[in-house]
């Protein structure tokens, strides 16, 4: 706590140093008229000519510079079209204002042809803001993101998000397509030098995954395209990068992505055995950017990991585009995509376990071993076509072959409250398994102003799987208490999988104007969705016990059967909603109500070597929903947002829940089923408000939001356990009365901006609480859970120079029953992370994480110190990273949790202390010229 | 052979009369992105205020715009659906708001018969481009009036009360008053509707008799009009019964003189502006491809507007495919400049005049309204300025901000 207390005197410390800046206003007129001139450009330049400041004059030719650096002598320029430019020096010696007065002459050498000049940082073009980064001074190597940092307005929390004027950009585009196929904006913003851009563009488009439903407020999307110059339209960049360390640690990490004006082609992978996540071809092109100013701390060997695992991936995207355009109405284009993947971990573990039952708390301990060996294959294509905003044409599909062995040693022993051992448990499994996957879906949209007759929404998915698996488990079961059920078994399972999905889904908005022609009906919006859905699953599991006299496995008639169950759903749905829209000089404000109806048709049909499981139910629900939403928005202040939905629905139980397949080798974990279980009813209701500041001359941007939900089933399928005396716990499906659950969830979220240099508190927070009914050895108990948990983080960005995180989570956890002997448990769970990245001195970077977990069901608490030195040579393509990984060496993998039954301590092995050198080497081209050497 | 010589000489002429007329038509040269800039006070004289009696509760919003009629000014303030009424010497008459009409209603001024029109469509029914077209083909029939409302005020009668009216010809096939009895309608269509493939971008009426027609188009599938509404734009100039005339994708502004028309000035623009001859001959595949070509090309000509001319300047407006800007020609000169760079001086009272919006013309004088406290302010900040008499008054009896003056002006001759 006092580390954490002088980190903020420190930085309180900074922020009072900050606030010792000068002050420059003045005001721009007409040398001969002293005609007031509105909107001149006044930029504060830097000796080595780095934009510091600017700003627009206003109507009455007024300007207001603040936070300005003292002791510094400072260019002004004051630029006008079709005025002479004005310049002069100032320097600040103390925190004071000073006052100028600039009268510019006309350019009167060619009045006929006066062609702007001046390179103004930020315009708006139409309804685009257009962001020039050839204004912005920055080192060579600079990427977007250090140009976006510099914009007002514009703020890159540390989660990755992007707002401009509070609002989030949801779509990054480059030269109007996702740049390599991905939806993450940094893979642009932190590998794209500034030097290859000629503008970043902002501006709203429509959201066409709404197309042929109800037009709904807030449709648009915040959209940034960074528009490349016309020479570096083709160009590659990446990482290639490997290192090695004590105690035979190692990684290597591949992503090279090269483009061209219609083409992109982009190669990851990776092999490592310090648990670092390697398996999402995306996550590696993210994890891997050129971005050396704020590096990703995070994106290193997983100390809290379960096991050593090595991990190794490849894989490649490549999109094409099959029309050259410069904006985003018009697509057409395709992602192919393929992947492998692969695990092989070692994990042993140790849990320790307090059970309650009725006045008999039960102390599980279990140990295991396991080692597992996975591979992967993925391969997936995504084509999308549109023509304007009125279209939408995606398909995508994907195949996956999965291949899994593994083996694993369990050891469990059950003690009572005298810890005298109730009964220990054996089991030994090896297993195999196969499985593939086949998955194809295209969606069709069209809106149709001028004929609301053609205006629909078609999609249609459809999946496949197949799976074969094997497994051989050996289990011994021994009662101290109740010897007659011991138990011993050696089974074999073979399992055979096919599963097949198809669902079709029709939005028609057209019905109003089908059934009411030219009536308008109050401005009321009808629209039909008509969702169809067949599911089928087929399988096959062979169980035999080994007979150890014929050395054969028996088939075990109880457990060997075939089943099959097909699922057929229709549910048309009519869907009503208005929307009404008001707005004035300063705002502009907009509800919406909508009502749904769904009549949803079932037929259930399972078929099953078992005569009971062979059931078929035909049945019918009306679903209904209902929503209202309202937002207020006062034009470049700020906005809210508020909605409300209500749903009510009702499901049915699952063969499984009626007919069980009851296998008694799992004896601390048997599930019998009831025939009796009746229908659920779901009731749930949501609400939501989100609030964010629109402010673009503030140095504050601010967002919060605040939602909730609240549930409550009557019948739910519920437990009802019997611990036996012998130890063994069976678990009986049954139906409980009602089941409540409400939820709560907030987060607030400020930036500050201090010149170059950026404070941010990010804040968010969750609360539950649950009551659900059970049966606990025949008595009724309500289990009563409540979670919440805060989490802080506050970044301190100082420049380029310097990135300082610090992370405080909280998390309370408390269950309560109200059966008498049932007890009671909580848990707190405290985790401090505090992260610093030193960019000095030159392309050399210091980089620390500190993570300090606090558990109160534990007697010790965890630290890990990582500690990592980087430096940048060879033109800025190669690195050199030395990484110091646990340096305090007191890293346990122990955690501890809590549900309604009782606490959990789990011990695992994991990663220990470590040192690795990591060489890496950023191939980057961009256009004709090489990125020079940078002159900082 | 001295008829065969006769005839080859006026064959010969006939050759190389469209030259010479062409070559008669003045050329107005610009480079938009090139264009001047330059002082309001270079092109803008006899600025006049109409101050307006200062009244509780009455203010203008941030979009307006002025009507005159002959008794009185209208000022209509867009955000708040409201219609100010002051007579000719600034008192105020009536304070009529007509948001009960519902969004789609906004008042205009029907000189022939001295009444406000609010025309538009009835909420009841969702009316697409199709639907209107038909019901424009079929204007006669009485079950399509039900489609439109029309409310008046008559300026005859002094209770100002807004009347429910019978929409009539003129307004659903949007037929203008042009002059003494004569319409004109200007609409542009193409359809597979029409039976009848021929029709002309603008038509002169009288008594629902085609009088004239001029520029013919195909009126099924003309290439530049197919899946794009354009109207012809017709200014009156100075000069009773004379008329500037501009077309949808033609460089030559028209004069028309009653209903003779000629050639009078051809805007020329750099190539990187002017429509590939494509664009005339090749119809767009539908109407997302001609969307997508505007937008592409957001800075190709569309369509001179708002043409008017003095003995020293020509003010126009242009739109491109995705752009619209406002110039000012200097004739003597032969530069243009962009409205939008003009910047008003402190002898112009810092006004900003020359904007294209919400600015009125009536023959050469020029009105708009300006919100009282910006010359509060401009009065305050230059003491140095005299106020001008008719403001004096005013301004000593501290209007609140909103309140509305009125400003005349007109372009230097």
């Amino acid at each position: 706590m006092k580390h954490i207390l002088f980190f903020y005197f420190l930085l309180a410390s900074a922020l009072t140093a900050f606030c010792q800046s000068g002050k420059l206003s003045g005001s721009v007129t007409d040398a001969e008229t002293k005609a007031p001139l509105e909107l001149a450009t006044v930029t504060i330049f830097s000796q080595d000519s780095n934009i510091i400041a600017y700003s627009l004059s206003d109507k009455l030719g007024k300007f207001t510079i603040e936070k300005l650096p003292l002791r510094k002598s400072l260019l002004v320029s004051v630029t006008y079209t079709g005025y002479a430019g004005y310049n002069k020096t100032i320097q600040f010696d103390a925190a004071k204002t000073d006052t100028i007065s600039v009268c510019l002459a006309l350019n009167n050498k060619d009045t006929n042809a006066i062609v702007v000049t001046a390179i103004i940082p930020i315009r708006m073009n139409g309804d685009t803001l257009e962001i020039n980064p050839a204004a912005f001074k920055l080192k060579q190597d600079a990427v977007v993101e250090e140009v976006l940092n510099q914009v007002s307005g514009i703020t890159i929390w540390s989660d990755g998000t992007i707002t401009v004027n509070g609002k989030q950009v949801q779509n990054l585009l480059v030269d109007g397509k996702p740049f390599m196929g991905s939806t993450d904006a940094r893979i642009a913003t932190q590998n794209l030098p500034k030097s290859a851009i000629e503008k970043i563009q902002l501006y709203q488009e429509y959201d066409r995954s709404t197309l042929g439903q109800a037009p709904k407020p807030q449709d648009s999307t915040l959209t940034m395209n960074i528009k490349l110059k016309e020479g570096s339209k083709k160009g590659y960049f990446g990482k290639a990068g490997a290192g090695y360390g004590t105690t035979d640690r190692f990684e290597s990490d591949l992503s090279f992505q090269v483009y061209n004006k219609k083409s992109s082609l982009g190669v990851g992978g990776g092999y490592n055995n310090i648990n670092k996540n390697i398996g999402n071809l995306q996550d590696m092109f993210q994890n891997n950017t050129y971005r050396n100013y704020n590096p990703n701390l995070y994106s290193v060997g997983r100390f809290g990991a379960s096991g050593i695992n090595q991990n190794h991936s490849f894989g490649g995207i490549y999109t094409h585009s099959f029309i050259e355009t410069a904006n985003s109405r018009q697509n057409n284009r395709v992602a192919v995509n393929y992947n492998k993947s692969g695990t092989d971990a070692y994990i042993t573990d140790l849990s320790l376990q307090n059970r309650t039952t009725i006045n008999n708390p039960q102390f599980i301990r279990d140990t295991g071993t396991q080692n597992n060996n996975g591979d992967r294959h993925d391969v997936g294509i995504n084509y999308v076509r549109t023509n304007s905003y009125n279209d939408n044409l995606n398909l995508n599909g994907s195949v996956g072959i999965n291949n899994d062995k593994g083996s694993s040693v369990r050891y469990t022993e059950v003690r009572d409250s005298a810890n005298q051992l109730q009964s220990k448990n054996s089991t030994d499994t090896k297993q195999n398994r196969k499985s593939d996957n086949e998955s194809l879906s295209v969606n069709f949209g069209k809106s149709n102003y001028e004929d609301p007759l053609k205006s629909f929404n078609v999609s249609i998915s459809a999946r496949r799987g197949n799976g074969e698996s094997q497994r051989d488990a050996k289990s011994t079961f021994q009662s101290f208490t109740d010897m007659t059920k011991n138990s011993s078994y050696n089974r074999r399972y073979l399992t055979n999988t096919q599963s097949m999905y198809v669902n079709g889904n029709l939005d028609y908005s057209g019905l109003k104007r089908l059934v009411l022609g030219r009536y308008n009906l109050f401005g009321i919006n009808f629209n039909l969705t008509q969702r169809i859905n067949y599911s089928r699953q087929s399988d096959n599991s062979a169980v035999g016990d080994y007979d150890s006299i014929s050395n054969k496995y028996i088939t075990n008639s109880d457990l060997s059967n075939s089943n099959k169950r097909e699922l057929f759903e229709y549910a048309p749905t009519l869907g009503l909603s208005k929307s009404l829209f008001k707005y004035n000089n300063i705002s502009v404000r907009n509800i919406y109500l909508q009502f749904r109806l769904a009549d949803e048709l079932k037929s259930d049909k399972n078929t099953s070597s078992f005569v009971k499981r062979n059931l078929d139910r035909s049945l019918q629900f009306m679903r209904y929903e209902g929503s209202f939403s309202y937002s207020y928005q006062k034009r470049e202040v700020y906005q809210y947002f508020m909605s409300a939905n209500y749903s009510r629905n009702l499901d049915y139980p699952l063969i499984d829940q009626l007919y069980t397949i009851v296998d008694d080798i799992n004896v601390y974990n048997t599930r019998i089923g009831n025939p009796n279980l009746r229908n659920r009813i779901n009731n749930n209701t949501n609400v939501n408000f989100s609030f964010n500041t629109q402010n673009p001359k503030s140095v504050y941007s601010i967002n919060s939001n605040v939602g909730g939900s609240y549930g409550l089933t009557l019948h739910p399928v519920t437990d009802s356990i019997i611990n036996d005396i012998s130890g063994k716990r069976t678990y009986y499906y049954i139906n409980g009365d009602k089941n409540k659950n409400v939820s709560l969830y907030y987060s607030f979220n400020i930036s500050r901006k201090f010149n170059k240099n950026n404070l941010q508190l990010m804040y968010s927070g969750q609360f539950g609480n649950g009551k659900t009914p059970s049966y606990m050895d025949g008595v009724y108990n309500i289990s009563e859970t409540d979670n919440l948990s805060n989490n802080f983080s506050l970044q301190f960005m100082l420049r380029s120079l310097l990135v300082l995180n610090v992370g405080q989570a909280f998390q309370r956890y408390k269950s309560s029953q109200t059966a008498t002997g049932l007890k009671s448990f909580k848990n707190n769970n405290n985790s401090t992370n505090l992260g610093l990245v030193l960019n000095y001195p030159k392309n050399f970077a210091l980089s620390s994480t500190v993570d300090r977990i606090d558990n109160s069901n534990l007697s010790k608490k965890t630290f890990l110190w990582n500690a990592f030195l980087t430096y940048r040579f060879m033109k800025q393509q190669g690195e050199l990273k030395f990484s110091a990984m646990d340096l305090l060496k007191q890293y346990q993998n122990i955690t501890n949790s809590v549900n309604s039954y009782g606490t959990t301590t789990r011990i695992t092995n994991g990663l220990q202390q470590y040192f690795l050198l990591t060489f890496s080497y950023y191939p980057r081209k961009f256009g004709k010229t090489e990125i020079k050497k940078p002159t900082r | 052979m001295k008829s065969y010589l006769c005839s080859g000489v006026f064959i010969f002429c006939c050759l190389f009369l469209p030259v010479i007329a062409q070559s008669q038509i003045q050329k107005i040269y610009l480079h938009p992105k090139a264009v001047g800039a330059g002082r309001q006070s270079q092109f803008v004289d006899s600025i006049r205020f109409i101050p307006l009696e200062i009244k509780d509760g009455v203010e203008i919003g941030a979009y307006n715009n002025i009507q005159i009629t002959d008794k009185y000014f209208l000022i209509t303030d867009y955000v708040n659906k409201i219609l100010l009424l002051y007579s000719k010497d600034g008192s105020f008459i009536k304070k009529i708001n007509y948001k009960k009409l519902g969004d789609s209603f906004f008042p205009n001024y029907n000189e022939p018969n001295n009444e406000i029109v609010f025309m538009g469509n009835n909420k009841n029914y969702s009316l697409t481009p199709k639907d209107a077209l038909k019901i424009k083909l079929d204007w006669d029939n009485p079950h399509n009036k039900k489609y439109f409302r029309k409310f008046t005020i008559d300026l005859n009668d002094t209770s100002f009360a807004i009347k429910k009216a019978v929409p009539g010809e003129n307004d659903i096939v949007h037929a203008y008053h042009f002059y003494d009895d004569f319409y004109c309608q200007a609409q542009i269509i193409t359809s597979s509707l029409f039976r009848d493939s021929v029709d002309y971008e603008f038509k002169i009426y009288k008594n629902n008799q085609l009088v004239k027609g001029f520029f013919p188009y195909n009126h099924v599938n003309e290439a530049r009009f197919l899946y794009s509404n354009e109207n012809a734009g017709f200014n009156e100039t100075d000069t009773p019964y004379i008329h500037f005339l501009t077309r949808p994708y033609c460089d030559t502004v028209y004069r028309l003189i009653r209903d003779s028309i000629s050639p009078a000035y051809q805007l020329v623009l750099p190539l990187e502006n002017t429509l590939p001859p494509t664009f005339y001959a090749k119809a767009f595949k539908n109407k997302t491809e001609r969307e997508n070509f505007n937008r592409n090309n957001g800075w190709m000509f569309r369509q001179v507007h708002n043409f008017y001319e003095t003995q020293k300047f020509m003010a126009f407006a242009v739109r491109y495919l995705a752009n619209y800007e406002f110039y000012l020609y200097d004739k003597k000169n032969n530069v243009t400049y962009r409205a939008k760079n003009i910047k008003a001086d402190t002898t112009q009272y810092n006004l900003q005049l020359l904007e294209d919006y919400s600015t009125l013309r009536q023959g050469n004088k020029f009105y708009k309204t300006q919100k009282s406290g910006d010359l509060v302010s401009f009065f305050e900040q230059h003491k140095n300025i005299v106020v001008p008499k008719e403001l004096e008054g005013f301004l000593k009896s501290n209007p609140p901000s909103a309140t509305p003056v009125i400003i005349e002006f007109q372009l230097k001759n």
